[in-house]
C-alpha cells in the first residue's frame, strides 16, 4: 500500500470499493470472545450465554466466503426520452457470499431516490424513472454497497456514474392550418399569392396569350363577349424561422428574476420554458403540414438550425431547443441577420420582451419583408418583490413599459400575441396575417 | 455451400425484480430504541436501580442515532454484567429472554449501520438474516439445556486448565481469523 492510499484509506476509515470488515463484526468477535472467555474463568454461565451467539454469529461470517467485485450496470436507458415515466433496468452482479445489496434507486418521487436494501439474489431490478421538466437531467446514480451475513463484511459504499437523458420540449397539438405565408417552393399545402393551379379562385381576368383553354370561363365569356379565364392560387410550403430569445428566463416573482434556479435547466413556468414549449409545439405543427421550419437563438446565432422540413427535422428542432436553454444566458444584444431568414419565410419571434432591442430586431425584420409573428411569453400574474416596500409600484412600471413595447409592435404592423396552451391566440393571429388583400 | 456452426442457445436473461415500497429505514432503527426499552424494562423487574437505567436509555438513544458508534457494545454488554451483578439461577427464562434480545441488538445494529435513514427496506433481504438468528438462538437453547442438566459443583483441575487453554485458543483464533480477513 503506497502513501496515497493509506491518506485514503485513513479518511474512508478502510471503507471503499473492497471488502472490508465492518464495525460490528470487531463488536461480535471482542463481545463473544470476551463474554464467553470471561464467563469460563469466572464460572458465571450467563455471560457465556450472552457471549455463545455473537460467538456464533461472527464464526459463520467468517466461515462464509465473500469475494468477486460487486458491479452494477444500468440498461436499456436511451440518451434521449419525452417527459413522463420511463423504464431502465439496473443488473446487479454482487459477487460471492453476499447476502444483502443495498442500492439507490429511483422511487415514486423521482429524483435519485433512497437506498433500498435488497437481497443479493435480485440481479435484475426495473426502476421506473420520472421527470417532468424538459431538459437535462440526472435519471440514475446506482451508489451501491454489498454486505455479507449480517452485515459483518462489506463492499463499498461505492459512488456510481450519474446516468441521465436529455428530455426533448413537450409537443402541444396545435390546430392544422396554421398559417399560410408567401409561396416558395411550387407545391404545398398553403395557398401563395401567386396564380397556381389549387383550386381556391383568385382572379378572372381577360385572356392573353399562354393561358391555357380549359382555364377559360364560358359563362363569363359569353356574358362578356371576350375570352375571360380563371385564374387559381398556387399552392406552397412555407418557410418558417422561429426566433427564440433565450437571454432572459424570467418567472411569475419578480423578486426571483435575478436569483439563480438551481438543478433546472430552465424556471418551470418561466419565460424560456414557455419560448421553448412554443417553439416545439409551433414547429411540430408546421413540419406537419409539409412547410420548412428553421430556429435561431437570438442571445447566441451559431446555436441555430437551418429550415428544413420532415420528422427528423422535428427531433433536430427539439433537440437544439435542448441545447439552446441550457445555454442560455446574458448576451450584449439580440442578433437576427437578414441571411437567417429564408426570403418571404414567416418569423416567429417567441420573447418576454423585456427590452427595446429585441421589439427593435423584430419591427426591422418585418421591415425586411418578411411576416413576422411576436409571441409574448412573458408568464401571466406578475407578482411584486416582496422584500422592498417598492416592489409593487417597480411591477407596475414594468409592466407598462411592457406594454408600450408590445404596442409599438403592433403599430408597426407585427401582430403580437400571448402563448396559451391551446395556441388560439397565435392560430387567430395567423390566420388574420393570411387574409386575402392584407399587404405583403 | 458452407456449413453454419452450430448456434449456442443464449444464456437465459434472470428474472427482473420490480421495486415495491418497502419498510422505511427509520423502521430499524425504532426497532433497535424498542428492543433496548423492553430490555431495560426486564432489567428494571429484575431489580436495577433507576439511575443506570437511565444510563441504559441514552446509551440506547445514542445507538438510535449512530447504530455504528462504540455505544452499541456497551448497549449489548450491559444486561450481561448487571445480571451477573445482581446474581440469582445462572439459567432462568429473564436470562434467555435478555440473550435473545442482546443478541437481536446486535443484528438490527449491524444492519442499521448499512443504510441511511431514509432508505427503504425490502423485508425479504432480511430474511436469511432471521433464519440465522433463529438457529443461532436454537443452539443457545441447547447450550442452556445442557447447562441445566450437567451436575454443579466443584470442577477438577485438569478440566481447569483444559478450560483456560480453550480460551486462550479461542482468543488467539479470533484474533488470527480477523486479522486474515481485514
Amino acid at each position: 500500500m503506497n502513501r496515497g492510499q493509506r491518506i485514503r484509506a485513513a479518511l474512508t476509515s478502510g471503507r471503499g470499493a473492497h471488502w472490508h470488515p465492518t464495525d460490528a463484526l470487531v463488536r461480535g468477535a471482542a463481545l463473544g470472545v470476551g463474554l464467553v472467555v470471561f464467563g469460563g474463568l469466572l464460572h458465571r454461565v450467563e455471560l457465556v450465554l450472552f457471549g455463545a451467539p455473537l460467538l456464533l454469529s461472527t464464526l459463520v461470517a467468517l466461515v462464509t466466503r465473500v469475494g468477486g467485485r460487486p458491479d452494477v450496470r444500468v440498461r436499456g436507458l436511451p440518451r434521449t426520452g419525452e417527459v413522463g415515466a420511463a423504464k431502465s433496468v439496473v443488473d446487479v452482479d454482487p459477487g460471492a457470499g453476499a447476502e444483502v445489496v443495498a442500492i439507490r434507486l429511483p422511487a415514486a418521487g423521482g429524483g435519485l431516490g433512497p437506498v433500498h436494501l435488497l437481497p443479493a439474489a435480485a440481479t435484475s431490478i426495473e426502476v421506473v424513472l420520472r421527470r417532468t421538466a424538459w431538459g437535462e437531467g440526472v435519471d440514475l446514480r446506482p451508489d451501491h454497497l454489498v454486505a455479507g451475513p449480517d452485515g459483518l463484511f462489506a463492499h463499498g459504499p461505492v459512488t456510481a456514474p450519474e446516468r441521465g437523458r436529455v428530455l426533448l420540449p413537450p409537443v402541444h397539438q396545435l390546430p392544422a392550418g396554421l398559417l399560410p405565408a408567401r409561396a416558395r417552393g411550387l407545391v404545398g399545402a398553403h395557398r401563395a399569392w401567386r396564380p397556381g393551379d389549387s383550386v381556391e379562385l383568385r382572379d378572372i381576368r381577360a385572356f392573353q396569350p399562354g393561358d391555357r383553354l380549359r382555364r377559360v370561363d364560358w359563362r363569363v365569356s359569353l356574358r362578356a363577349g371576350t375570352l375571360h379565364v380563371r385564374e387559381h392560387h398556387a399552392e406552397a410550403d412555407a418557410d418558417v424561422v422561429l426566433a427564440l430569445d433565450t437571454r432572459l428566463d424570467v418567472e411569475q416573482d419578480v423578486g426571483r428574476w435575478s436569483v439563480g434556479a438551481k438543478g433546472v435547466t430552465t424556471r418551470t413556468g418561466g419565460s424560456l420554458d414557455l419560448a421553448v414549449r412554443a417553439a416545439a409545439s409551433l414547429a411540430a405543427g408546421y413540419l406537419r403540414q409539409g412547410d420548412r421550419v428553421g430556429l435561431v437563438d437570438l442571445g447566441r446565432p451559431q446555436l441555430g438550425v437551418r429550415a428544413g422540413a420532415g420528422r427528423r427535422q422535428l427531433l433536430r428542432l427539439r433537440n437544439q431547443l435542448v441545447v439552446c436553454a441550457r445555454s442560455a444566458g446574458w448576451s450584449q444584444k439580440p442578433v437576427l441577420r437578414a441571411e437567417q431568414v429564408p426570403h418571404g419565410a414567416l418569423v416567429v419571434v417567441l420573447s418576454p420582451f423585456l427590452d427595446a432591442e429585441v421589439v427593435e430586431l423584430t419591427v426591422h425584420a418585418a421591415r425586411r419583408g418578411n411576416v413576422v409573428l411576436a409571441v409574448d411569453v412573458l408568464p401571466e400574474g406578475l407578482l411584486p418583490d416582496r422584500e422592498t416596500e417598492w416592489g409593487a409600484a417597480t411591477l407596475k412600471v414594468l409592466e407598462l413599459e411592457h406594454e408600450v413595447r408590445l404596442e409599438a409592435m403592433r403599430r408597426h404592423g407585427v401582430p403580437v400575441v400571448t402563448w396559451d396552451a391551446r395556441a388560439a391566440a397565435v392560430s387567430g393571429a395567423l390566420r388574420g396575417a393570411a387574409r386575402p388583400g392584407r399587404r405583403r | 455451400m458452407t456449413a453454419h456452426p452450430p448456434v449456442e442457445p443464449a444464456a437465459p436473461e434472470p428474472a427482473v425484480v420490480t421495486l415495491d415500497a418497502g419498510v422505511p429505514g427509520w423502521a430499524l432503527r425504532a426497532a433497535i430504541g424498542a428492543v433496548a426499552v423492553v430490555v431495560a424494562i426486564l432489567l428494571y423487574a429484575e431489580g436495577v436501580m433507576i439511575a443506570p437505567l437511565v444510563l441504559y436509555v441514552g446509551l440506547a438513544a445514542v445507538t438510535v442515532a449512530i447504530p455504528a458508534s462504540a455505544a452499541v457494545v456497551l448497549l449489548v454488554a450491559y444486561p450481561a454484567v448487571a445480571l451477573v451483578v445482581l446474581g440469582g439461577a445462572p439459567v432462568r427464562p429473564v436470562v434467555l429472554v435478555l440473550v435473545a434480545l442482546a443478541h437481536l441488538l446486535h443484528v438490527l445494529c449491524g444492519y442499521a449501520a448499512l443504510i441511511p435513514v431514509r432508505s427503504r427496506i425490502h423485508l425479504k433481504a432480511l430474511r436469511p438474516a432471521a433464519v440465522r438468528f433463529a438457529l443461532v438462538q436454537a443452539g443457545v437453547l441447547l447450550l442452556a439445556a445442557l447447562v441445566v442438566v450437567l451436575p454443579g459443583g466443584r470442577t477438577d483441575e485438569v478440566v481447569e486448565v483444559v478450560a483456560v487453554a480453550c480460551a486462550v485458543g479461542l482468543v488467539l483464533g479470533a484474533v488470527a481469523l480477523l486479522r486474515r480477513r481485514s
